[in-house]
This record gives C-alpha cells, sequence and structure tokens, in this order.
C-alpha cells in the first residue's frame, strides 16, 4: 500500500477525524452519564431527608422519639448502599445499619460541622460517599439535623463499564470505517487513476492524442479540459519547435549550396597563390561542417515529428551491430582503440535499418572519440525481458554527472575545448535519441567521470 | 548537349550554369515553372535540372507534365527536403535522379555526366589510370608491376575513385557509393580509408595519385601537377 497515495490520505484523514468525533463523544457521554447520575442520586437523598422529615420527624414531638426511631427504622433501615442519621440537639437519635455494599462503617463517617447544609463528597471513604445533611426545624421548634447518605460505588461501576464500553468501540468503529472508506474510495477515485495513465501514455509520444473528458460535471472533467489545453499547447509548442527546424534548415540549404558552388569554381581558378586557396579550402570545410548541421537538424526534426514513413521491418539488430562493427574497425585502428564485441545474440527488432545502423555508428563513434589512445570500446546485443539491449561501454573519459541530462540536446557538448578538437557538432546524440524514440526505444547512458561511460539501447523485440 | 535548368534562386543556376558551361555544356536557365514548361516543350533538351519548389508551376506539376509530353529526357531534381518518402514519391513522378541541398558541384557534375552517357556506360572489366590497373573480373590491382593487396572496402573505393578519374568526389558521395547514408556526417571514416588506401596505392612512388581536394573531397588523377 503506497502510504503516499490520495486514497490512503484521505481514508487516513477522514479517520483521524472521525477517531477525534469519537473521542469528544464518549467523553461527553462519559461526563453526562456522570452528571446525571451525581445528580439523580442527590435528588434522591433530599428526596429521602424530606420524608423523614415531613413524616416522621414532624410527628416527633407528638408521638415521642421511640415512635419516630421505630417508623423511621423501618423505613430506612439501611444496610445495603444508602444510610441515614438523624441528630437532635447534637445527639444522634437514629442511624441506619451498616451499609455492605461495599462495607462501610457508618460510624466511621465523619459528621457534618453543626448547622451545615448541603451536599459532601467524600471520595475517599470507599467508593466514595454522597451525603445531604440537611437543618429541620419541626413545627413545635424542635431542632434536627437530618443526613442522608449513599456510595456512589454503585454509580462508578456502571460509569467504569460505560467507559469500557466505549472504549471498545471506538477502534472497532474506526476500523471499520476505515476499511469500508479505503474500499469505497476507489470507486471515485478510478477516474483519476485512467486519467494519469492516459496522460502519461499521450505525454510520451502521442502528443495528438487528448484525454476523454467525463460529462460529469464534477472536478475531474474539470482536470481533464486542463490537462487537454496543456497537452495542446505543448502540442502546438513542439510542432512550432519542429516547425522551425525544419524551415530553418531547409532555408539554410539554398544559400549553402550557393556559396559552395562559387567557392568551389572559385578555388579552381588558375594562378591563385596559395593563402587564397588555402582560405577557400577552409570555407569549404566549414560549409561541409555546416551542410552536416543543416542535415541533422532536418534529420532529427523530422524523426522528432514522429518519423511516420520510417521504414519499419523485422531485423537481427545482432547482426547489423557486428556488421557494422567490422565497418568501423579500421577507424578504431586510426584512433588506437581496441574495439571488442562482446556477445552478439541475434535478436529481431522491428526498425529502419538505415537509422538503427546510425544509431550504432554514431554511439562507437562517440565511445571512441571521448576515449584515449589505447583505449577500449565494447559493444554486446543481448535480450533481457522483452527487450533487445544494445550496450555500448568504454574506459574514455566519461561524462561529468552534472552534464549527463543535457548529452542528448542538440548542440550541447559537456567540454567544449576537447569536442571542438575532435571535430564534433554536437547532434550525434540527439539524432540517436530521435531515432530511439521514433523506434518506442529507451537509452539510458551511466558514466563516471575519468573513467568511462556505458550507453544501453533498450528495443522492444518483434514477437 | 544541351541543358535546361529551372531554378528560382538566380545565384544557384549562375553558378551552375557557369560550371556546366565550362564543360561543354549549352544550359538555358529559367526561373519559374511555367516557362520552364514551355521551354522543355519546344526545345529537345538532353537532360532537364529542376528545383522542386518553384514560383508558378510546383517542380512535381512541372516534372509530371514533362513526363507526360516527352518521356525519354532525363531529369535531376534538386530538393530541399531529403525525407526517405520524399525520394520515393520523386522517382513515382518520373525523376531520373536528385540532389540534396547542399550540394557539391562536382557531385551534380557526376551525375549530370552519368545520366547523359545513360546506356554506353564504361563497363569496361579493367580500369586504368596511369599506371594504375585495376581488373574487375578478378578483383586485382597492380601499380606497374607491383601487386597491391586491398581490403573490400579499399578495393570498392579505389574502383569508385578510379571510375570517375580526374573528377572531385565529395566525402557524401564516396560515403553513398561505398558505404551507406549511417556513416553520414558523423564520422571521418572516408578520411581513414583514402588514408590507407594512398599509403598502399602511393608508397614509394614517385607520382602521388590520390589527391586531397581541400574542403571538396578527393580524387583519382595521373599525377603530373601537385
Amino acid at each position: 500500500m503506497n502510504i503516499r497515495s490520495l486514497r490512503f490520505r484521505i481514508t487516513a484523514w477522514s479517520i483521524s477525524f472521525l477517531a477525534l468525533a469519537l473521542g469528544v463523544f464518549s467523553i461527553a457521554v462519559y461526563l453526562g452519564v456522570q452528571q446525571f447520575l451525581t445528580l439523580s442520586m442527590q435528588r434522591n437523598l433530599r428526596n429521602m431527608s424530606s420524608n423523614v422529615e415531613t413524616v416522621f420527624l414532624s410527628e416527633y414531638g407528638k408521638r415521642g422519639e421511640k415512635w419516630a426511631v421505630g417508623e423511621i427504622n423501618e423505613a430506612f433501615s439501611g444496610g445495603d448502599d444508602r444510610y441515614v442519621r438523624i441528630l437532635h440537639n447534637g445527639r444522634e437519635i437514629f442511624r441506619s445499619d451498616d451499609m455492605h455494599n461495599p462495607p462501610v462503617i457508618i460510624d466511621t463517617i465523619p459528621l457534618p460541622n453543626s448547622g451545615f447544609t448541603g451536599i459532601t463528597r467524600m471520595p475517599q471513604i470507599s467508593g466514595g460517599i454522597l451525603q445531604f445533611t440537611d437543618q429541620y426545624e419541626a413545627p413545635d421548634g424542635r431542632h434536627f439535623t437530618v443526613i442522608t447518605g449513599a456510595s456512589q460505588a454503585t454509580m462508578q461501576r456502571v460509569l467504569r463499564s460505560l467507559a469500557w464500553v466505549l472504549v471498545a468501540i471506538c477502534p472497532i468503529v474506526l476500523l471499520f470505517a476505515a476499511v469500508a472508506e479505503f474500499l469505497l474510495i476507489r470507486g471515485p477515485l478510478r477516474p483519476v487513476l485512467m486519467l494519469t495513465q492516459r496522460t502519461e501514455h499521450i505525454g510520451r509520444d502521442h502528443l495528438g492524442e487528448r484525454l476523454p473528458v467525463p460529462e460529469t460535471g464534477d472536478e475531474l472533467q474539470r482536470l481533464a479540459i486542463a490537462l487537454n489545453r496543456m497537452i495542446e499547447r505543448l502540442e502546438d509548442a513542439l510542432a512550432h519547435n519542429h516547425r522551425f527546424s525544419a524551415d530553418a534548415s531547409h532555408e539554410l540549404r539554398t544559400p549553402l549550396t550557393i556559396i559552395r558552388g562559387e567557392l568551389e569554381q572559385a578555388i579552381q581558378e588558375p594562378g591563385l597563390s596559395s593563402t587564397v586557396v588555402d582560405a577557400i579550402g577552409s570555407a569549404l570545410e566549414e560549409i561541409d561542417r555546416m551542410s552536416q548541421i543543416v542535415q541533422s537538424l532536418m534529420a532529427t526534426a523530422y524523426l522528432d515529428s514522429g518519423g511516420e514513413q520510417m521504414e519499419r521491418k523485422p531485423i537481427d539488430i545482432g547482426h547489423l551491430t557486428g556488421s557494422t562493427i567490422e565497418q568501423m574497425r579500421l577507424l578504431a585502428e586510426e584512433r588506437n582503440i581496441t574495439l571488442i564485441t562482446e556477445q552478439l545474440e541475434p535478436l529481431i527488432v522491428e526498425a529502419d535499418p538505415t537509422r538503427l545502423k546510425q544509431v550504432i555508428v554514431n554511439l562507437v563513434d562517440n565511445a571512441m572519440k571521448y576515449n584515449q589512445p589505447g583505449g577500449m570500446v565494447t559493444v554486446s546485443t543481448c535480450a533481457q525481458g522483452n527487450n533487445a539491449l544494445l550496450r555500448i561501454a568504454d574506459n574514455g573519459i566519461g561524462i561529468p554527472a552534472a552534464s549527463i541530462p543535457c548529452i542528448f540536446d542538440r548542440f550541447y557538448r559537456a567540454d567544449k575545448a576537447r569536442t571542438r578538437a575532435t571535430g564534433g557538432i554536437g547532434i550525434g546524440l540527439a539524432i540517436v535519441k530521435a531515432i530511439c524514440n521514433a523506434h518506442q526505444a529507451e537509452i539510458r547512458v551511466h558514466s563516471i567521470e575519468g573513467q568511462g561511460s556505458v550507453f544501453e539501447v533498450s528495443l522492444p523485440l518483434c514477437e | 548537349m544541351r541543358i535546361l535548368m529551372v531554378e528560382d534562386e538566380p545565384k544557384l543556376s549562375a553558378f551552375v550554369k557557369r560550371g556546366l558551361t565550362a564543360e561543354r555544356y549549352a544550359v538555358d536557365t529559367l526561373a519559374d515553372g511555367v516557362s520552364g514548361l514551355e521551354y522543355a516543350e519546344t526545345y529537345p533538351y538532353d537532360l532537364i535540372i529542376m528545383d522542386l519548389m518553384l514560383p508558378a508551376m510546383s517542380g512535381e506539376d512541372l516534372l509530371q507534365r514533362v513526363r507526360r509530353r516527352n518521356s525519354c529526357v532525363p531529369v535531376l531534381v534538386l530538393t530541399a527536403k531529403d525525407a526517405v518518402q520524399e525520394k520515393v514519391k520523386l522517382f513515382d513522378l518520373g525523376a531520373d535522379d536528385y540532389l540534396t541541398k547542399p550540394f557539391a558541384f562536382a557531385e551534380l557534375l557526376v551525375r549530370v555526366k552519368a545520366l547523359l552517357r545513360r546506356g554506353p556506360v564504361n563497363r569496361s572489366s579493367t580500369l586504368r589510370v596511369g599506371d594504375l590497373e585495376l581488373d574487375r573480373l578478378t578483383q586485382q590491382v597492380k601499380r606497374g608491376t607491383k601487386r597491391i593487396e586491398l581490403t573490400a572496402k579499399e578495393y570498392a573505393l579505389l574502383e569508385y575513385l578510379m571510375q570517375n578519374a580526374d573528377r572531385v568526389l565529395s566525402r557524401n558521395m564516396i560515403i553513398e557509393h561505398v558505404w551507406d547514408q549511417s556513416f553520414d556526417g558523423i564520422t571521418n571514416i572516408v578520411d581513414v580509408y583514402v588514408g590507407h588506401l594512398r599509403t598502399k596505392v602511393d608508397e614509394g612512388c614517385t607520382t602521388k595519385m590520390i589527391r586531397t581536394i581541400r574542403g571538396t573531397g578527393y580524387m583519382i588523377r595521373t599525377g603530373a601537377e601537385t
């Protein structure tokens, strides 16, 4: 699972919020129940107290203490989880039985200060005690202090179970919600995934195509429309770029022909001094170079624009590499470079033979150019999955890491001074790249400066 | 031999005309398709050289019309496009040869001569330049009495040079004939092979036959002048 995926993050966020909400909800429920239980207990104590007062104590004077205590004892014998104590003139005239749920000896509960009215909490006594003290003035003027109390143990037990239930239920709910959301969100996110795949496909080399726009009126439709506009602008810009290269090189051809023709004729004029012949010769050499640039620009512009009419047929890349290398042996000898073919697996790929050969020639030539005398260039072809891999390795000067991303750009040179001497025009690799693109082939380069470079071309194998 | 040249770039047709006239050809130059067609229909030319992009009538149209009237005059097309399918289309339209701009005049001349002599081509089995002799049947090369051993490529290169003796051949022409377009422009393979060939052919001889024409290419000739 990709934890950075939108799907995961949306789920994670909403589950976090859900957890927070559940937490707040649980605490609120807990506090509410606690409050409710406490209040109802207080109400009970007050009722009890007023019962004792109005039913029994008001008759105290008339019927005597014995009657009152007997009656109260009958009604509130206690012993369970509550108790009653009555003081009359500082003397305790009634005390219910000790509580046994939980067991508390009533005598150990401290008496309130005289004259105190209200609720006293005694959490220190086992399970906690809530006590209500009331000062009662009977109609005949007698004064009583009525103390009613109850153990909070039961309430605490209830609250504890409630807490446990909440603590146990929340994670389960969260887990269910997370799983459900993670599964459900795939639905609405599927168009995004499809949009991504289509955009990738178009971005690679199908700029002429457009994304399907879902008529949903939602954000995805807007995204698709926006992306389509961007693709269009990209296509326009690239087309403009290609057209410019094509037009520029095209327009340069006629003047170049004229200059060359005039100079060629001029140089044949009899009686020219050797300086003039040299100057014209030098100019002719430069025209040759410019012609190459123009031709290469034209070729890359053509290939970049898709090279639709490129000839494609099944060819054995191993055999082609072998024969090309044989043709280049003398070039290697001349530069004192050992040209080795390691392993040439016969692999059938669908390609334009001339163009593919150009890739081999350019890469091998490059490997020899950027090498030292006595250097080595190793060429091999082998199968790698569904691809044919052409590998050209050298132990030459290598490419600085910073230059690697640029080496396939037109007219880029890693080391201006050095390449000038080798006579390159900085477009060989651009052509290689363009040919690879037109063949849906991938080209990779690994290089360590001072140790050499490895170029790998990966072409889809023919079925 | 009368040649018609239809090309809208006056400077280009001027130097081609000058060069061809020096080679003793009679050249008419016209700058647009319509008058080009008029001339082509009026006079019996031995060869037509035409640009593909012309005012008034496009080169393609001109080519088609010329072919409809007169099917045997050789046509050499000058083109600034060099995509493969362009070339195929040109041949379909009836062109006999094409030349991609920018070209060397030497190359134009070789092609013009080839087109004009179509038929009686020098196919003799032995080529001779000075004391250098190449036997096409046995593929043996001798300079004077000395046998010269050549590799296959060196042989092909020498044969091409000798076929066009006394004529400058550009690197481009050599690559197209002896190798293929894959080597075009990028490598110095021609110079390397010519260098090797030169040591084999000219070493120890007073007259150096293989000559470098700076900025243009190579040529084989009897010697004498330097």
